[in-house]
């Protein structure tokens, strides 16, 4: 193979010269005069290189990555099936009072006491007294929890057997969900937006005002609200208001100076670079969730600069392009991280 | 100019330009076996982005660290480049990120080394002034670093590296009718800060 030697055969390209800017003629040629002794004219030290050879280490990487989730999510699945055939069983029957303690009122058409074993029906609401604690059986996929303080609607499902075939609307306080079905089988209602179960468990916390807060705890939940659909795994968490659209997801350790330029670029369509670069400055590798969430950030100078970002950390797949991020295209979002980030989250 | 032709869109290499050498897959593909020539070559041609890039974030002498410090990386993660099209994107954002650290890096050193810099500035500008140009170029690419990312980044492969609208567009994905109105517009604003009026 014939290779040229490097730096020996680029001539200076003057294009203010060839095709000035109109407006800027003078000055441009000023400031081609002025930097033209920075052009770069160095040579690659070969010491530098090393013997480290290329390396395909991101595959590898990938692949364990993958086998990890699956491993985690069978893991999952036993410790929540164990030993519980008769709650298998009784999957025809969607949501069943499997625990109570304290003083638990069922509010709707079938208004009554609660007590174990009591089938709960599409429209019932269930308010839970301060210091009580109520535990249902979801079909044969899990178990709800709702925390002292809570109300609850049960909804009726959207698909007998797949999306949305488990609904419920929490209403106030907090309710934990430990899941283990296909991927939005399971869905929680807030009044600041709907939290998808993609498997395992996580809370949810709404305060008066409806201001809603998710925790996930394993697995990973799908929080979806005034169009933005946003991937929240365990460890991380957002918040939501009824009347804006949700806060990106980021880790429950990411620093304080991260989560401050986070929420100023959560607030502003059109994005201060200010923030931004405070954001890229703070962020870690980990910090790629909070990013890749930020991809649907409405202004396009942001979006270029996470992609460029995440582009560092981890190279984009194949066809998912810069210009298919400014897009906005939800898919080509998802395939860099299905294909690419998960075994980092 | 081989430059242009590499940075160019794809699919518009002349029969001259083919002529120059090895395209950049089969440099990746020599340099994947562990080929450190052809990966020297592939620096040759995408060096000077690099530099422009990293212009846009630090002064010179860092700025040759990161171009160094990039390819080195690149080196070693090669394996992990998918589609070999993509190798000046991806170059490309190694550098931004390489220098945007040594940025921070710069700005905590800084504040350390403030006092220090104060007290030998005079004797250093008295010695920097006896190259005006030298200056001038200084204090003009500190007043670049200053703008806008998406305007220093233009205003460096243009006036630096000598990259036409078009190339630039290539280089950055942006349409060669954004890099112009991105060039005017941050043309307008380092005006505002350096005339070269002074200097001339």
């Amino acid at each position: 193979m014939s290779i040229e030697r490097p730096n020996e055969r680029r001539a200076r390209g003057e294009p203010w010269r060839t095709d000035p800017l109109p407006g800027f003629e003078g000055y441009e040629l000023r400031l081609g005069e002025a930097l033209s002794g920075a052009r770069w004219s160095g040579a690659l030290d070969p010491q530098r290189l090393g013997a480290v050879p290329p390396s395909r280490a991101h595959f590898w990487r990938a692949i364990g990555g993958a086998l990890l989730a699956a491993a985690a999510w069978l893991a999952c699945w036993l410790l929540l099936f164990r030993g519980d055939a008769e709650t298998a069983s009784s999957a025809s029957a969607r949501f069943v009072v499997r625990s109570v303690r304290g003083s638990v009122r069922v509010e709707g058409a079938s208004a009554r006491a609660l007590e174990v074993g009591a089938t709960l029906a599409p429209g019932d609401r269930l308010l839970v007294a301060e210091g009580a604690n109520l535990v249902l059986t979801v079909g044969d996929i899990g178990f709800l929890e709702l925390l002292p303080g809570a109300a609850l609607r049960i909804d009726a499902p959207l698909d007998a057997r797949a999306e949305g075939s488990y609904r419920v609307a929490l209403e106030l306080g907090a309710a934990e969900a430990n899941v283990a079905a296909a991927p939005r089988v399971f869905q929680v209602g807030t009044p600041a937006g709907i939290a998808v179960d993609l498997g395992c468990k996580y809370r949810t916390t709404v305060r008066e005002d409806g201001f809603t807060t998710l925790e996930v705890l394993s697995g990973a939940v799908s929080f979806e609200a005034r169009g933005r659909k946003l991937h929240v795994p365990a460890g991380a968490r957002l918040s939501s208001s009824p009347d804006a659209p949700p806060s990106t997801p980021h880790w429950n350790d990411a620093s304080t100076l991260f989560l401050d330029s986070l929420r100023r670029l959560d607030a502003s369509a059109s994005g201060d670079p200010r923030d931004l670069e405070q954001l890229l400055a703070e962020a870690t590798q980990r910090d790629s969730l909070t990013l890749w969430n930020l991809l649907d950030h409405p202004d396009a100078s942001v979006r270029r600069a996470l992609f460029e970002a995440l582009a560092e950390i981890e190279e984009p797949p194949s066809g998912v392009t810069l210009e298919a991020i400014l897009a906005g295209e939800l898919a080509a979002r998802e395939r860099w991280r299905d294909e690419v980030f998960r075994p980092l989250w | 100019m081989r430059f242009r032709s590499e940075h160019g869109l794809p699919g518009t290499k002349s029969a001259s330009e083919e002529a120059e050498g090895p395209s950049d897959a089969a440099l990746l593909e020599a340099a994947r076996r562990g080929d450190a020539r052809a990966f020297t070559a592939l620096y040759g041609r995408h060096a000077p982005l690099v530099h422009a890039l990293a212009l846009g974030w630090v002064d010179r002498h860092a700025a040759e660290d990161v171009v160094q410090e990039v390819f080195v990386q690149a080196w070693r993660k090669l394996g992990e480049l998918r589609g070999a099209e993509r190798f000046r994107a991806w170059i490309a954002a190694i550098a931004r990120n390489r220098a945007r650290s040594a940025r921070r890096s710069d700005e905590r050193r800084g504040r350390r080394l403030a006092q220090e810099i104060a007290v030998d500035g005079l004797a250093a500008g008295r010695e920097a002034a006896c190259d005006a140009a030298r200056l001038e170029q200084e204090e003009l690419l500190a007043e670049l670093r200053a703008l806008p990312e998406a305007y220093r980044e233009t205003i460096a492969l243009r006036y630096v590296e000598g990259l036409s609208a078009e190339e630039i567009a290539a280089v950055t994905e942006l349409t060669p009718g954004s890099v112009r109105v991105n060039l005017c517009r941050g043309l307008k604003l380092l005006r505002e800060r350096w005339s070269g009026e002074a200097h001339r």
